[in-house]
Formats: structure tokens, sequence, C-alpha cells
């Protein structure tokens, strides 16, 4: 259980990186969204210990992970958005070691764990080639072994499918998707589709703030029978009266999702809800 | 419209890359780092003022321009190589390459920019050394006028080639491989080559072979400078502009030339196409394994890794990190290399030969520079590379604890450091082997190298991981461990010498093949404590400090409590070291008592004005010394026999005592003291009854020196030696009896020679004593007390050594477990002798004519009989040539090196270890054996016959009738080739020293104490004459002159006597100029201008001769006068084969010859014979043109 209690933090330039955070987690899938500048990334590194909030708490089954962080990092697997790795290290060394920094021993024991957890994320035939030679899904799938050492209850994994290519980006999905048992993972992306495919509970953030929460089904079910969806010429403005969800140009053709009790006028019909509206309602200004 | 707009992309490209450059703190960190350094350098050198040598002077501004140079691989790397790396390293390459951006913009425009910038802050140096020069308060002889050319051209000959070469060389290797290590690995082969290049050329012996080579090779142009100037005087070192001539411009050609092709080479074969650049098909990425089911099963089982096995593996991945990459390899085959190279370079001090402790001195000189710059490298590598290659959030979020990031990649450096020692050990014992040396000594050479080399490499290890760790910037942490590294030179200057403030520093203690560390180590090691504590500290410091993201950890208030007891351990460690090494150095022994130069002075300041008191001389000396190696400390018990020849009644007796030694107990028949000094250790005694002219008189005192007591300060810096020149040593002491007896009256030993000293020192300029003033010929020349007398001396010494001394032996015996040795000796200087101690072997050659006894340190019998042989060949030569021995027997001894001192005293010749004893046997060695031979037989034959006078020039009569007869040894010994190769050697190497003393050359007939030309231009003066008048009346003349004062006790003897013979010997139209030789300051320079070939009659050539033959009189501090040529200049004419054809004659003032030679001419070599001494010998010959050639222009 993850307890994050009013978390503050400004940084010196004056943005308001997280603007009262204040959220409970139980094990599963946490899916993070929102646009880029929104905190998420600020909000993982300090559940990572890697920054101080201004103020606020975290426990992380009952640790306080702003006191102890020594004794946090022992229950926490991080995965940032960007990161590398020694390109002249063998994957199996490479997971030995990180295995090492996290106290495991003795070294059989860390060989053997190496190979356990590069079967799960399916490296293990590539356990010998050097890091430099892996492509961008397999140093991500790396990332989540190193995460998944010492079975951590908070799994914090930033962008996990960012450039990856659809096949990737699949195998992926598949993996994070094994990993929630009794664990929390916090997930954050802004690819709406890894959220849906994942994420027993999905949260919006914006400017700091967290602005929208629930269950993918109860956020849908607060827009049903209200999306209209219709189409207008590309260059045709938009009306300003109307709470316009999203627009696409396709072919020329402009197709406009908008938010509305009731029909917003003639060349719109009803659409079903999806979590793309779930988030630009969220973060869209009105 | 084209080119304006490509001349205005150029100026934008050439605008970003400037501002991307001067926004990086590093520019302002390396500009700041080369002011500091220009300025602190120029400052402390001013303020020690050495000699008259001007520090702003134009040669030294090239050499020290040339020093900071290798300095300028920091600023290449950092700008130029990072030019190259910049956007590989942030992944922007493939957006740039992309577009159509040309090479030469890409490319060539950023290196011109990394360039102009690299340039512009290593040139912080040049305000730095011009602020340090204008400093206030520098001594007035290290300033000279201030040259602006001097600077500029510097900078146009070195700096700005320098910059180009090492500038290219660093593009050569980051453009390929988009490392930064690879450039700085570059950069620490370049040190390391030219290390070893310094050694191998040589440290106090030159190999001019290797110079001239080295002249080339040395991108740097040190060496080529330095055959420019090898010759130069203080005058010309002090006023003449370095030339863009000779081997300096071919050296700037070469190397701008190799840059340049690197330069261009890299250039060439860099692609635009990003996937392509190597020449091989796109990497394609390793394809994913086939998907398939996960594996679903639980984890093993795994415990908690102990904290000892953690650390362990994590510092194994570290160091497997740092030993497997290709760059360490590299540097480790470069370095094996260059340490073979630099062994080599051992041979330069004193022909030694390769044994351990040597050799480890010359490695530790290597390893000054280069381990330091692995270590400044790797330390930045290990602890930047995670952030680098973008690993470190995650590393850091991690449950590892700090001290296990911190730990394991200080032991990665300890392990760097302890690879390149171990290797080092094995280096140095192959390249024994390769020199057939076979006594490997290995526990030395391991306790040399890491027990006394090694700590210092540690302790900065520790402080560059701290740095790093503490500033968080990696240039600054850098910059901040060059400043510490280097802060001993302004500490230096401040009189600071302390080591408890240098960091890392332990000590000066050197090893002696006789006495091992001497007892040195106690001190050293707690000096080692010291830092080691110090270090223990920083290393706490260090893991509590270590960032965990942008966490700043508050260091006392997050330390665990262990952290906060070893903090408190630490502290404390450090006070209990560093408070039993001040209460050593600064109470229990006088923390930088007055070095030699201020005693000296002090004394002078005091006493002088008793200097021309008549006092009494020791006709007969009887003592008893006791010395106790064990203890290092001697009592000596005595009694003079003192006369009154002043020819009046003597009313005072003053004794003086050299420093370190205890006067304990002095009676004086009928005196008393009336006043003490012991601190500066003189002393009046008036007598109650004056002493009659004639009247003799007893004086009877005890002396001794104490043991000594904890340890001292021991540093280069001070003027204080590391064992004193009376000390008793553990094994091999040589004990000179000035130094340990009372000397009666103001001795003039004390005195600074040098005007710039003495002008430092508050002296009055010098007066010299003249031939018969008060203080001229009736009193002798340096141990001025002691005349023509008897001396009866018992020496004893601990039961496991040998006790020698000068004099003929009367018994050997031992007594209450202590050796004992009673010897007598009369004649001149029988008061003065050395005594010896130490677990000698002993060989004697009792068949030669006069026979010899060894005593030596039982590890050098190599040379030891052909020591023996040598000196009984010589002691035979100098017989027929000079007439008897004054003395019965040879003894030749070793000694300790620690004097600094060679003893001759009645046919006793002390040697130290550091020369002939341990010298290779290849020929240089051997002649450089013979040659201390030769010099100290010819101090004791002389010396045992007559007494020079106090008065100038006195020195030379024993300097250079020493030489000379040596010489004429060797001439006997060797061929007319060899002979020829070794007068030129000598002739080089005393020019090259001439322009590096720190006084004004006088002419042989003022000579004071200034030995180099007393012995080596007395010695060529000699051979000039002897050209001139011949051999035979040369030696006829010395043997006039020794009989005329040997076996009389007055008058004494001087170099006007000396010369007065030889002129009697002489004929009388070259009186006048032989004349001229002692009085003037006299070498050459001839040319041969041009040598033309025509046929002549009946087969024969007609050579057409122009030379030009100069006679330079030298005033001051070598400033150069022509005067009219003086003797005739001998010519040789030559054939192809080297065969002399002819020798005819120049006459003095003659300029053109035309010779008819039979046999076809080659060559034309002035001075065939080496006897003019000439700086410059490059002019001498020169081959022979035919006349048609000539005038076709060839």
């Amino acid at each position: 259980m993850l307890e994050v209690r009013h978390l503050n933090k400004r940084y010196a330039n004056g943005v308001k990186a997280l603007d009262d955070i204040d959220v409970r987690l139980a094990p599963g899938v946490f899916g993070l969204l929102g646009p880029n500048g929104a905190g998420k990334s600020s909000l993982m590194r300090t559940l990572a210990t890697l920054q101080l909030p201004d103020s606020g708490s975290i426990r992380l089954d009952g640790v306080d992970v702003l006191a102890h962080p020594d004794e946090a990092r022992k229950r926490i697997g991080y995965l940032p958005q960007e990161f590398g790795l020694y390109p002249h290290v063998s994957a199996q060394a490479m997971l030995e070691q990180f295995a090492l920094y996290k106290g495991v021993g003795p070294a059989r024991a860390r060989r053997d764990l190496a190979h356990h957890l590069l079967q799960q994320v399916n490296l293990y035939d590539a356990r010998e080639r050097h890091l430099g030679g892996f492509s961008g899904g397999m140093r991500q799938r790396l990332g989540i072994a190193q995460a998944l050492i010492g079975d951590p209850a908070l799994l914090i994994i930033d962008e996990p499918t960012a450039g990856l290519d659809p096949g990737e980006r699949m195998r992926l999905q598949n993996l994070l998707a094994e990993l929630a048992g009794e664990r929390v993972v916090l997930l954050s992306t802004h690819i709406v589709e890894d959220v849906q495919a994942l994420a027993t509970e999905v949260g919006v953030m914006r400017a700091g703030r967290l602005v929208r929460r629930g269950r993918p089904a109860d956020l849908l079910g607060e827009l049903r029978g209200r999306v209209w969806s219709g189409r207008q010429n590309a260059g045709d403005p938009l009306d300003p009266d109307r709470h316009v969800i999203s627009r696409r140009v396709l072919g020329g053709v402009q197709h406009v999702r908008v938010l509305a009790d009731a029909c917003p006028g003639p060349g719109f019909h009803a659409a079903d809800a999806d979590l793309d509206d779930v988030f630009f309602t969220a973060i869209g200004t009105h | 419209m084209c080119a304006a707009a490509s001349y205005g992309d150029i100026r934008a490209l050439l605008r970003f890359e400037f501002g991307y450059h001067f926004r990086r703190p590093v520019f302002w960190v390396v500009l700041g780092i080369f002011a500091l350094l220009g300025f602190a350098d120029a400052y402390s050198n001013g303020s020690r003022g050495n000699a008259f040598f001007f520090i702003n002077s134009p040669s030294q501004i090239f050499q020290t321009t040339i020093w900071y140079g290798l300095f300028s691989v920091l600023a290449a790397t950092a700008f130029v190589a990072e030019s190259c790396v910049r956007d590989a390293r942030v992944g922007i390459e493939s957006l740039i390459l992309a577009t159509p951006v040309s090479k030469f913009r890409y490319f060539g425009l950023r290196f011109l920019a990394a360039f102009l910038v690299g340039l512009l802050a290593f040139s912080g140096y040049l305000p730095g050394m011009i602020a340090g020069s204008l400093m206030p308060g520098l001594s007035p002889y290290a300033i000279g006028p201030f040259r602006a050319d001097a600077y500029v051209a510097s900078y146009l000959l070195i700096t700005l080639p320098n910059l180009c070469v090492v500038s290219a060389f660093a593009f050569a290797l980051a453009a390929p491989s988009r490392s930064m290590v690879v450039a700085y690995a570059g950069a620490i082969v370049l040190v390391m080559i030219y290390i070893a290049a310094m050694l191998l050329v040589g440290v106090e012996q030159l190999d001019y072979d290797m110079l001239d080579l080295w002249s080339l090779a040395d991108p740097f142009a040190y060496f080529a400078l330095e055959s420019q100037t090898l010759a130069w005087t203080v005058h010309q070192h002090n006023t003449l502009m370095p030339e863009l001539s000779g081997r300096l411009l071919a050296n700037r050609a070469l190397w701008l030339t190799l840059a340049a092709g690197a330069w261009l080479f890299t250039y060439r074969r860099f692609d635009m196409r990003p996937e392509r650049r190597d020449g091989k098909p796109a990497r394609t990425p390793a394809q994913p394994p086939a998907g398939g089911a996960l594996a679903s099963r639980a984890p093993p089982p795994a415990g908690r890794a102990s904290t000892w096995s953690l650390l362990w593996s994590a510092t194994c991945f570290e160091t497997s990190m740092v030993l497997r990459s290709r760059v360490f390899l590299m540097l480790t085959a470069c370095g094996l290399v260059s340490l073979f190279f630099a062994a080599a370079g051992s041979r330069s001090f004193e022909h030694s030969d390769p044994s351990t402790d040597i050799l480890i001195h010359t490695a530790s000189m290597y390893f000054d520079y280069v381990l330091f710059a692995i270590i400044v490298v790797y330390a930045a590598e290990l602890m930047w590379r995670d952030r680098d290659v973008g690993i470190a959030s995650v590393l850091q979020a991690t449950p590892a604890p700090s001290w296990l990031f911190v730990l394991s990649r200080l032991g990665a450096l300890f392990a760097v450091i302890t690879l390149n020692l171990l290797m080092c050990m094995a280096v140095l014992a192959v390249y024994q082997v390769t020199q057939g040396y076979y006594r490997f000594e290995p526990g030395l050479s391991a306790f040399m190298l890491f027990a006394v080399n090694g700590p210092y490499f540690y302790f900065i290890a520790v402080l560059a991981v701290f740095l790093h760790v503490a500033v968080r910037h990696k240039y600054a942490a850098i910059a901040l461990l060059l400043l510490i590294a280097l802060l001993q030179i302004p500490l230096d200057a401040m009189g600071l010498h302390h080591k408890i403030l240098h960091f890392g520093e332990s000590g000066d203690i050197g090893y002696s093949p006789m006495n091992g560390f001497g007892g040195l180590l106690n001190g050293y090691f707690w000096y080692v404590a010291y830092w080691a504590a110090v270090c223990g500290v920083l290393v706490v410091l260090a893991c509590l400090l270590w960032p965990r993201g942008a966490v700043r950890p508050r260091v006392w208030r997050d330390a665990s409590r262990r952290s906060r007891l070893l903090l408190a351990g630490g502290a404390l460690a450090i006070c209990a070291a560093g408070g039993w090494i001040v209460y050593n150095t600064a109470v229990l022994n006088p923390f930088e008592p007055p070095g030699k130069d201020l005693t000296g002075a002090q004394f002078e300041r005091l006493f002088k004005r008793y200097e021309h008191l008549p006092m009494p001389v020791v006709v007969d000396t009887r003592v008893a010394v006791d010395m106790h190696p064990s203890q290092q400390r001697f009592v000596a018990h005595g009694r003079y026999v003192l006369e009154n020849r002043s020819g009046r009644p003597l009313t005072e007796v003053h004794v003086a005592t050299y420093m370190n030694l205890r006067l304990t107990r002095l009676d004086l028949e009928g005196a008393r003291l009336i006043e003490a000094h012991p601190q500066w250790g003189y002393y009046i005694y008036r007598l109650a009854t004056p002493l009659p002219p004639g009247a003799r008189t007893e004086m009877t005192f005890v002396t001794r020196s104490d043991a000594p007591r904890g340890f001292r300060n021991q540093s280069d810096s001070d003027d204080l030696p590391l064992f004193a020149a009376n000390d008793v040593v553990g094994n091999g002491s040589a004990l000179y009896s000035p130094f340990i007896l009372p000397v009666i009256g103001y001795t003039r030993l004390v005195e600074h020679q040098e005007a710039w000293k003495r002008a430092k020192l508050g002296l009055p300029p010098l007066q010299a004593a003249q031939g018969g003033a008060p203080g001229g010929p009736q009193r002798p020349h340096f141990v001025s007390h002691v005349v023509w007398g008897a001396a009866d001396v018992t020496v004893s010494t601990d039961a496991d050594q040998t006790p020698v001394a000068s004099g003929h032996e009367l018994k050997r015996w031992q007594q209450g477990g202590r050796n004992y040795l009673r010897v007598r000796s009369e004649g001149p200087h029988a008061g003065v002798f050395t005594l010896y101690s130490a677990r000698y072997r002993q060989q004697v050659l009792e068949d030669a004519a006069l026979p010899v006894e060894l005593f030596h340190h039982p590890a050098h019998a190599g040379n030891a009989a052909f020591m023996g042989q040598q000196l009984a060949g010589l002691a035979d030569f100098y017989r027929k040539r000079f007439g008897a021995a004054p003395f019965d027997r040879l003894r030749l001894v070793e000694f300790a090196y620690y004097p600094g001192m060679v003893f001759w005293d009645s046919g006793t010749l002390g040697l130290p270890e550091a020369l002939a004893w341990k010298a290779r046997r290849d020929a240089a060695g051997e002649d450089a054996i013979v040659g201390w031979l030769g010099y100290l037989l010819g101090h004791a034959w002389w010396e045992g016959r007559i007494i020079a006078a106090e008065a100038p020039g006195s020195l030379v009569i024993r300097e250079s009738l020493s030489a000379y007869a040596t010489n004429l040894y060797r001439r006997e010994m060797h061929g007319r080739e060899r002979f020829l190769q070794i007068k030129q050697g000598q002739m080089r190497d005393f020019f090259r020293a001439l322009g590096r003393v720190d006084f004004a050359e006088p002419a042989l007939a003022d000579v004071g104490n200034e030995v180099l030309i007393a012995r080596y231009k007395g010695q060529m003066m000699l051979e000039l004459i002897e050209a001139q008048i011949g051999q035979p009346a040369l030696l006829a003349a010395i043997r006039q002159f020794l009989d005329t004062h040997s076996g009389a006790d007055r008058p004494y003897a001087t170099l006007a006597g000396l010369r007065d013979a030889i002129l009697a010997h002489s004929p009388d139209a070259l009186r006048p100029r032989i004349h001229a030789l002692f009085h003037d300051v006299v070498s050459y320079r001839h040319e041969v201008v041009s040598a033309t070939l025509s046929p002549g009659q009946a087969g024969a050539y007609r050579l057409a001769l122009q030379v030009r033959t100069r006679r330079l009189v030298a005033q001051g501090l070598g400033r150069q006068i022509d005067s009219a040529m003086d003797f005739p200049l001998p010519v040789d004419i030559r054939d192809e084969s080297g065969r002399t054809l002819l020798r005819t004659t120049v006459a003095p003032g003659q300029h053109a010859l035309d010779i008819a030679v039979t046999g076809r001419p080659h060559s034309v070599v002035l001075d065939p014979d080496a006897v003019f001494p000439s700086a410059d010998r490059s002019g001498l010959a020169r081959r022979v043109m035919p006349a048609t050639a000539v005038r076709a222009g060839l």
C-alpha cells in the first residue's frame, strides 16, 4: 500500500511540479496520465527517493519513505524514462551488478536470479550479448528486469513504451501486465493505449495536480452519453460555444469530438467515450 | 550572394561555437588554472632569486613556456576533443548530419573554434607569468628588463605550434573514437613519451646522441631549445633570444607537418554519413529472441550479501570495467615501453649500473607525472561514468549503501595504482636482465615502490574521489586536485616547508646501498600515518556526501552512528599523528633551524671582524675518536700543539666548531674563556700570559655529536641535509676532521662566494685574500689553521665494523668489544684527515709498485678489482711523471653518499658509494671510474707534497693538475680517437655547466672556490699550453713547481708560482699570451668558412681555405668580447677515409690559406686535437667542395 499525503514541490524557477498530491494506491497497476510538464516524472523521482518534496509524506507499507530512504529503496524498483546502460557489459553481468546493488548475495544467488529475470523478460538467449547492441525494446525489458530485483512492493515505471515499435510495445505491455500481482505498479505514460491495456486505476495530472482519478470504467461512465462526434471542413473554425474535447484532421476533414449533455448540432452523433476523452477533458481548458 | 551568405554563415557558426565554449565553466576553470600557474611559478622563482638567472629572460621564458606546453594537452582535450565527442554523446549527431551542412562547416570550423578557445584558455599563463614577475619584493638578481619581444616570440614559436600539435592529435584521437577517455589516454601517452625521453637524454649527465635524436623527436621542442642553448653563458641566457634556426626550426617544421598530416588524414576519413563512418555496414541491433510464453516460475531463493562480499564484488566489477577497456590496455602497453626507456635513463646518474635503488629513483620521476595523470583521468572517469552513460539515477535509487559506490570506485583506482607499481617492478627487472645485471632485490623493489613512493599516489586517489563527490563538477574537481597537488610551490616560496601542510607528502628520504634508509623511515611512516588518517576522514566524508538524485545529504545530521564514530576516530588519529609529528619536528628537534646558507652568513656577520687577528697554528694533533655507528654518535678526545707563527705576541685564541658539533670541554694552558657563542660555535679565550712568537702551547678538548632524537621535518625545499657532514651513520660513516675537531681562528670555509647570495643574505661583497697582504701567502689554503706537522689518530668503532683512517697504520686491535686503529702521519696537512667506519670487505694489491688497499661495500665487489688495478696503474703513471709518491700505500675507501664530498688525505682516497663503485662497466662507465680515481689521486699527490696558500687561484693548483694528469693517463690508455671523444665530451659538459653557474666566471688567477673553473677550465688551459710549448716542457715546469715547495712549510704555493714555472719553460714569444691565459676568461670560436678544391700541379691539389678564428674574452656573466687570436690553430686536411693527408696551422690573424695537397682532400678540420676551449664546435669541420661546384652555386 502506497500512501502519498499532501505532497508539494516547487522548483527554484518557480514551477509548481507537485501541487497537493494526495493518493492511496493499493496493489495493482496505476496508470498516471498527463501531458509533458504535468509533474509525472517529478512525482516518480520523489517516490524513488531521488528528490525531496517541500512538504507532505510518503509511506510505503508503513515505511516513511522520506525519513528512511535507505529502507524504502529495498522496497522500490525504479525505471526512469531515460536511462543508459554500460555498452561493453553483457546483460547477464549488468543484471548481476544491479542485484549486487540491491544487496542480493552470494554470487551464485545473483547469477541464478539474473537467469530467472532474463527468462521472465524474454532476454535469456541474449544474456551474453553486450548491451551496446541491444534494441530499444530489449533495453526497456532489461530495465524492467532490474526493477524487479528484490521483489519490490512498489514498481515505478516512467514512460516505458516511448519510442518502441508496435511489436516491442505489445511485448512490453504483456510483460507489464504480468507484474502487478501483490505490488503497486505506478506506470506513467502519455500514451493512453498503454493505460487502457494495463491499468486497474487511472490518474490524470495537470500542472502538478491530480485532476482525475478512478477506475477506467468509472471515468468512462462519467462521460457516458455526453460525447458527440462530428465533421467539418478542415479550414472551418471551431464553434467557441462548444466544449471541444479533441479534433483530428484526416484527409482534409476535421473530426471533432465535443462534450455536451445534448447533441450540439446537426452533423453530430453520439459516440462512445474512451480514455482519450477522459484525458483531454481532464487536461483541457474550458 | 552565395559568397556573402557563406561568409555570414561561417561567422554565425563560429559565433555559436565560441558562445558554446565560453558558457561552459571548464573554459574559465582552465583559464584560471593557467593564469594561476603562470603567476605562482613566476612569483615563486622570483622570490627565491636563483642566482643571476633572470626568470624573465628570453631563454627562461621559452623554457617555461615549453613546460607549460605539457599541460596544454589538458586544454586541447577539454576543447578540441570535446568538440568531436559532444554531438555523439548527447545524441544530436544524426540530426545535424542529416542536414546539408558541409564537412568544412561542421567539422573544420568546429575544430578551428575549439582550437582558438583552447589557445585562449591556455594563454592565461601569459598574463599570469608577466604579473608574477612584476610583483614587488622579488629578488633583484632574478628579474631582468621586461622583454616583450621574448613573450611574443615564445608565444609564436612555442605556444602556438605546440597547441597546434596537441590539438591536431587530440582531434585525430577523439574524432574517430568519439571518446574523451581515448583523448585523455592519448594525452597521457604523450606525457609518458616525454618523461621517458627526458630520462633517456639524461638527468645529471647528458647523452648527446640522444639529445640530437630527441631535439627532433620531442613535440614540445624542449630538447631542440636545449641543443641551441647548450653552450650559452649566463649572460647569453639572460639576454639572447632563441632563434628559429637549426634544430629548433627543424623541430617546428617536422611537428607542424606531422600535426597537419594527422589532422588532414582524420578530416578526410571522417564520413558525414554516420552509419558508414567506419566503413562497415550499418550495425543491426541484435534481434530480440523469439517470443514465447513468459517464464512465470517464482524467483530462486536468495539471501543478503555480506558487507565484505558486496564490497569485493562491486570493486571487482569496477576494476574489470577499467582493466578490460581498450584505452587502459593501450595505456598499459605504452607505459611498459616508456618505463623501459625511463629505466635506461638511470645511466645518467654517474653512469650507475641498473641497481634496484637507482632504477626506482628513475621510475619515481616518471611516475610523478604519469601515474598522477592516470589517477586524475581515471578518477574522473570512474566518478562520472554513470552520469555520462545515463544510469546514475537508476543506481542511486537502489538500496546499495553510498559507501559501496565510493569504496568500490576507490578500490578500482587503488587496483590501477597497484597494477602500475607491479608493472614497474616487472619492467625494471626485465631491464636489468637486458643489461646483464642479475641482482634483482625484489624485496627492496617492492618496499621502495609500495611503502616509500606508493603511498602518495594512493592518497591522491582518495583526494580525487573526495573532490569529485564534494565539488560535484568534473572539471572543477580536477582543477582543485591539480591546485592542491601544486600547492607546495607557493607554500615553499612562503617558507612553509612543513610536510604536514603539503598534501600527501611524507618526507624526503634517500636510500643508501650501504646504510639503507638510515633511520629515516621512522619519521617517514609517521607522516604516512598522518596522511592516511586524513584520507580516512576524506573517505568517510565522501561516503556521506555521495549524491542520491538531487538530495544533498547533511553530513553530520544524516550520518549514522558508525559514520560519526569513524569521523571522530579519524579526527583523533589526525591529531595524534600530527601532534607526534609536531612534537618531534618542532619541540624535540628545532623546527627549521638555519640551514647551511643562513648559518654561514650569520657566522660571517658576527665573527669576520676577527679574520685578521693573529692566531696560532696547529703543528701537532693527537686525537682519539670513538665512533658509535649503532647509536649514530661519536666522541673525540684531542690535543693540539699550537705554535705562534704570527711574529707578534698572541693574547687571544679563537676557536670555531662546525654546525651540529658540541664542544663539551676545552682546556688551554693559561687561558680562560671570555666569550662563548655555542649557537654559532665560536669561542674566545684570553691568555693570561701572551704567547710569544715561536712559542708553543697545548690545547685539549672534547667534542661530540649527539645521538639523533626522534625525527625531523625533511624537505627538499629547505636548506637542511638528510644527514649533516659530521653525522655518524649506521654503516658507511665518513668524518672529516675540520667538521669534528675545533678550528683555530676565524675560517673562511663558511663564506659564501657568490655575489648574488651574499647580497641576498645581507653580506658585503667578498674581499679576496691577496698575496702579500695579511692572510695572503702566509696562511694555508682551505684549512688554514693546520700547517706542516704531525698527527697521531686513534679511531674505534663497533665490533662489526672496520675503522679506516689516513696515515701510516701503526696498530689494529680489539678491546672492550670494539675495533681500534691507530695511524700516524707527518707532512703537509697532517692534521687534516678523514675517518671511516663500515662493514667493509677488504682487498689488497700488494704486488703493485705502490700497494693498494680497498675498503668497500661487499655488494660492490664487482668494480673493486678494476678500481684497484686502475689506481695502481695511475699511481705508477704519476710516479713516472711527477716523482715519488708522498705516501707509502694507497687506500681507496667507500662510504655512504650523504656528505656530498670526496676525500684524499695522505693517500687515503674516500669515494662515496654513488661514484664509481657502482658504475657500469661499459666504456663511459670505466672512463668515469678512471676520472674519479685520477682526480683523487692527483689531489693526494699534490697535497702530500705542498701546501697551497690562501690566495686567489690556489684552488686551481690541485684541481687543474689533477684533471690534467688524469687526462694524460687517459691519453696513454686509450687511442687518439677515443681520447678525442672524451675530450670533446668534457668540453661540452663544461660549457653546458658554465651556463648554469651562479657566479661570474673568474679568470684562473682569481678563482676562489669555483671548482668547476679550477678543475675543467684549468685543465683545458694546461692542455692548450701543452700544445704550444710541448708536453716535456710543461711536465718539467710542473715538476719544478712541485720541487720548489715540496718538503717546505713556507712559503706556501700559489698559482702565480705555477704560472711562473710554466712561463720559465715557455718560449719568449709565447710568454705574454700564456700569461694572459691565467688572467683573462678566454674561450674560442673557430669556423671553416669555405674549403675549395681545384687541381694543382703534377697531380696534386690546391686547397683554398677561408677560416674565421676568434678568441673570446668573457666579462661579467659571460658577455663575450672578440679579441685577437693568440696561438696558431692546427688544421687537418683529411681524405675520404678520415686519414690525415696534411696538418698545417693558421697563424694568428690569418684568415685565408692556399695549400698544396698530395692526395685528394675530402674534409678540413680545425683544432683536430680539441685543445682550444670552445663552446660551439659546430663550425670546425667542413667538407671540401670542388671549385667548379662553388662557382656554379652548388
